[in-house]
């Protein structure tokens, strides 16, 4: 399932540049590559503060059409493939013979954004073109099947905003850095548990991560840093 | 566009690069203390050590007595009066109807009702020791063993010689006259107006034998009687005074299975039930020595030995209320009269042992009676003999209150209703105070004891005058109020060096109790440790000593349904003492201390130092594995 979402991926990227290479109009399409820190309290960062806060690869793609000479509206979507941390779930209790066992269990989790966004350039001269660019979505994650034991996923709200500086190197090509804030609306870190209910530890609580007992923010903040390649087509105004 | 291709292609492979990464599962065992293995401890419900206790009362009457009442005086039986063990011996151990009832000679019956018996008459002693006054059922060992016979033997004094006196078998029914002699004397003492004995039926017919009596137990000779029914008297033989006695010692033999009946009382006996069933053709109600006409035949006028052997029969030839044998002769005192069903009584005194009480290191035990809604608690004075293991310690007088020290584990407390006796009670319970000389009982007050009482008790009720302690929460009567039983399971185990159980299902403590998890000894009761008390899950663990009036989660009704105990002392060297550790490493192993782990019921002001002693669950303790391999450097 997880490489079919990402050859589903590699589709869209393949497809975004086609359509970067056949458009003559005002679209301009942006995949990127970044690093993602989540939320500390999404369970897919880790308990500890700082810049010790553990960061995920992530791939993405901006679709956006110029409507005004400083407007640009579109699609984007982003995806990353996150391993959930132990430190936010009670540990797995197993019995073996006349023993307890207590084991930390995480699973890798499939994660997509997808959205429309808008992105506002400033009017600052030079080569360096900064922006502001905000966009509402959602979020879907899709947990590791054989620790789910079946296919599925959630999903949820999600709201982003951020800003950058575009470089242009040459007519309809950039280099763009941003960074996003994709914020999460009611983000439940328990449907990501690995361990089924009935083999939680509850006999031994005090044992259990200290995570457990963090709270659940209704808006979590997941902020990316992106390095993308923007293309524009001749005569797209840029 | 030759970029842009190549920075897709780069995305691409990129993409597909993290499409094809592989993901193994992530599983880490979680140690603890350097052990990562727990071996488990399960705690299962080992109900012991209940408190508990008995409670009797006496009664005195306090108002009009109704006899009619059925059997207002108690004194209906199944079987026959005297029926006892001859006390001179003579005929062994079995009991047989001795009418004297012991072995005084002379006895002297009572002389109630008409025609009066003679006066001068008593019975004496034929050789035995003692009064001579037998009925011996067939089969009775005393008489040899498988014989067949009756024997009635009988030696009358005073009487005047030569005449002749024959005895027999008679069923009477009472003419009565105002109150019923026998009632008349029971509650007054004394017969205002004489019943009168008639035979019934007044067409009775004489049977049996006049001549003189002989024993012999073979059914044979023709000096037997064979038993026959529909007679009235039945005739036993007589004889002639001699010496101003005669003796009358006659057998009846039951070949013809008219008196078979294995009992003294069944309807093939001649001697009936002692209470209302009717009466059988071959059953009398009298035995009665006469004075003998010319004939032989009995001078019913001058009876001079009769004995009541069973009720009297109206002229219906019914048994008549309250006229059971045998006929009173003294008055009842009014603490006789008070527990009889008859009686309109209040309670006197009230006698309440209280077992497996905890010394209390603040507050007291009190003494109260309630009625059922607690609108009205009465506190008692009396006094208090404190027990260890169910032996007097020491006593206080006049106490309304009392404590335990150490060593003892219980009380008997004896105390007078007084004044309190005119009320309506039908509670007696142990109180725990949280304070010591309270004058009140607190809402929701912890009341682990109680007992049923009836006062006042009204008349045609029976009397219930002890039964046994109920151990839980009364809560005076309330709706809540509930008898306590130990459930619910736990389960866990040493995890590093903490020592944890998950619990489940407990029920929940009686009002002013808490549950209390103690290290024991499963051979040394004097060894224990206090590990403190339970508290409720995670997160927010909250504190159970409350448990008992606690209404919101993980109280649920009468259960606790999420509980958890853990204590840690840091340390596997802190464990030591849980064990010896003994050997040279690495061949130790663990000399137990404590081999129990145990959920005990403690009052909340309970000494903390004492074991409590109601045990609700229990596990085998073991020790830590990190104890065990001797990572606490435990001493040999």
């Amino acid at each position: 399932m997880t490489k079919h979402v990402f050859l589903a991926s590699l589709v869209a990227l393949g497809g975004a540049g086609a359509l970067a290479g056949q458009q003559t109009g005002k679209w301009r399409v942006t995949p990127s590559v970044a690093m993602m820190r989540f939320d500390r309290t999404t369970s897919l960062s880790s308990t500890a503060s700082g810049l010790s806060t553990k960061l995920w690869p992530w791939a993405g793609l901006d679709a956006m059409y110029r409507v005004r000479s400083s407007l640009q509206l579109g699609l984007y979507v982003g995806g990353s493939r996150v391993t959930t941390s132990p430190d936010y779930f009670k540990y797995a209790l197993f019995r073996s013979g006349s023993n307890y066992e207590l084991w930390a269990v995480s699973q890798r989790v499939t994660v997509f954004n997808y959205g429309i966004g808008a992105e506002l350039a400033l009017p600052v001269g030079g080569s360096l073109d900064p922006y502001i660019k905000g966009g509402f979505g959602r979020h879907t994650l899709y947990p590791d099947v054989q620790k789910s034991n079946s296919v599925h996923s959630f999903s949820g709200a999600e709201f982003a905003l951020g800003g950058g500086v575009r470089y242009g190197l040459k007519s309809g090509v950039a280099l763009r850095l941003d960074i996003t804030d994709f914020m999460w609306s009611n983000f439940d870190r328990e449907l990501l548990d690995p361990v089924a209910p009935a083999f939680q530890n509850n006999t031994f609580p005090l044992s259990n991560p200290d995570g457990v007992l963090w709270p659940k923010p209704s808006l979590t903040h997941n902020l990316r840093l992106a390095l993308g390649f923007a293309f524009t087509p001749a005569g797209g105004g840029q | 566009m030759r970029l842009q291709r190549l920075v897709i292609s780069c995305g691409a492979l990129a993409a597909l690069a993290v499409a094809c990464t592989h993901d193994d599962p992530v599983t880490t065992p979680v140690s603890q203390n350097g052990e990562d293995t727990i071996a488990i401890i399960t705690l299962s419900a080992t109900p012991a050590g209940f408190l508990n206790g008995t409670q009797s009362v006496t009664y005195i009457a306090s108002g009009p007595f109704d006899t009619s009442v059925a059997d207002a005086f108690a004194r209906a039986t199944t079987n026959p009066p005297f029926l006892i063990p001859d006390p001179t011996g003579c005929y062994g151990s079995q009991p047989l109807i001795f009418e004297a009832g012991n072995a005084s000679v002379p006895y002297t019956p009572p002389n109630a009702f008409l025609p009066a018996v003679v006066s001068g008459t008593a019975i004496g002693d034929a050789g035995c020791g003692g009064p001579t006054t037998y009925i011996v059922r067939a089969g009775h060992p005393g008489n040899g063993t498988g014989n067949r016979v009756w024997e009635f033997w009988h030696y009358v004094t005073g009487t005047t010689d030569p005449l002749r006196y024959v005895s027999g078998l008679a069923r009477y029914a009472v003419v009565q006259r105002g109150a019923l002699d026998g009632s008349d004397v029971l509650l007054n003492g004394s017969v205002t107006s004489p019943d009168s004995l008639v035979l019934y039926p007044n067409t009775s017919v004489l049977g049996g034998k006049k001549s003189d009596a002989v024993f012999t137990t073979n059914c044979g000779s023709v000096n037997v009687i064979q038993a026959k029914a529909g007679f009235n008297p039945y005739m036993l033989g007589g004889g002639a005074s001699a010496g101003g006695a005669v003796q009358i010692d006659q057998t009846v033999c039951d070949t013809d299975g008219v008196w078979v009946d294995a009992s003294y009382a069944g309807n093939k006996s001649p001697i009936p039930a002692n209470n209302n069933t009717a009466f059988s053709a071959v059953q009398y109600n009298f035995f009665v020595v006469w004075e003998a006409l010319a004939d032989s035949t009995p001078n019913y006028a001058r009876p001079v030995f009769r004995v009541q052997i069973g009720p009297l029969l109206n002229a219906n030839g019914t048994v008549v209320n309250n006229s059971y044998a045998p006929t009173p002769t003294t008055q009842l005192s009014g603490a006789l009269l008070g527990p009889l069903p008859g009686s309109t009584s209040s309670l006197d005194s009230v006698k309440v042992t209280f077992n497996l009480l905890k010394p209390l290191s603040s507050g007291a035990y009190q003494v109260w009676v309630t009625n059922t809604a607690g609108a009205n608690t009465g506190r008692l004075t009396g006094r208090v003999i404190r027990l260890s293991n169910g032996v007097a310690k020491d006593t206080v007088a006049s106490a309304g209150e009392f404590n335990l020290i150490a060593g003892q584990n219980g009380a008997r407390f004896e105390g007078a209703l007084g004044t309190l006796g005119s009320q309506t009670w039908n509670r007696v319970v142990l109180v725990v105070q949280p304070t010591s000389g309270a004058t009140a009982i607190p809402t929701q007050p912890s009341e682990p004891l109680w007992g049923k009482i009836t006062n006042p008790k009204p008349s045609g009720a029976a009397a219930v005058l002890s039964g046994s302690l109920k151990f839980g929460s009364f809560d005076n009567g309330a709706a809540d109020s509930m008898v306590y039983g130990a459930g619910g399971s736990g389960t866990g185990g040493f995890f590093g060096t903490q020592l944890v159980q998950a619990l489940s299902r407990l029920s929940r403590p009686p009002l002013g109790y808490q549950y209390e998890a103690w290290l024991t000894n499963s051979t040394d009761t004097s060894v224990h440790l206090n590990a403190g008390g339970l508290n409720g899950p995670a997160p927010d663990y909250v504190s159970l000593k409350d448990a008992d009036v606690m209404t919101t989660p993980p109280l649920s009704g009468v259960e606790i349904t999420e509980a958890t105990f853990a204590t840690d002392p840091g340390t596997y060297a802190a464990w030591c003492k849980i064990g010896t550790i003994v050997g040279t490493p690495p061949d130790t192993s663990i000399l137990p201390i404590y081999d129990r782990l145990q959920i005990r019921l403690g009052p909340k002001g309970g000494n903390p130092a004492i074991l409590s002693p109601t045990l609700a669950l229990s596990a085998p303790l073991g020790v830590p594995m990190g104890a065990a391999h001797n990572k606490g450097k435990c001493a040999p």
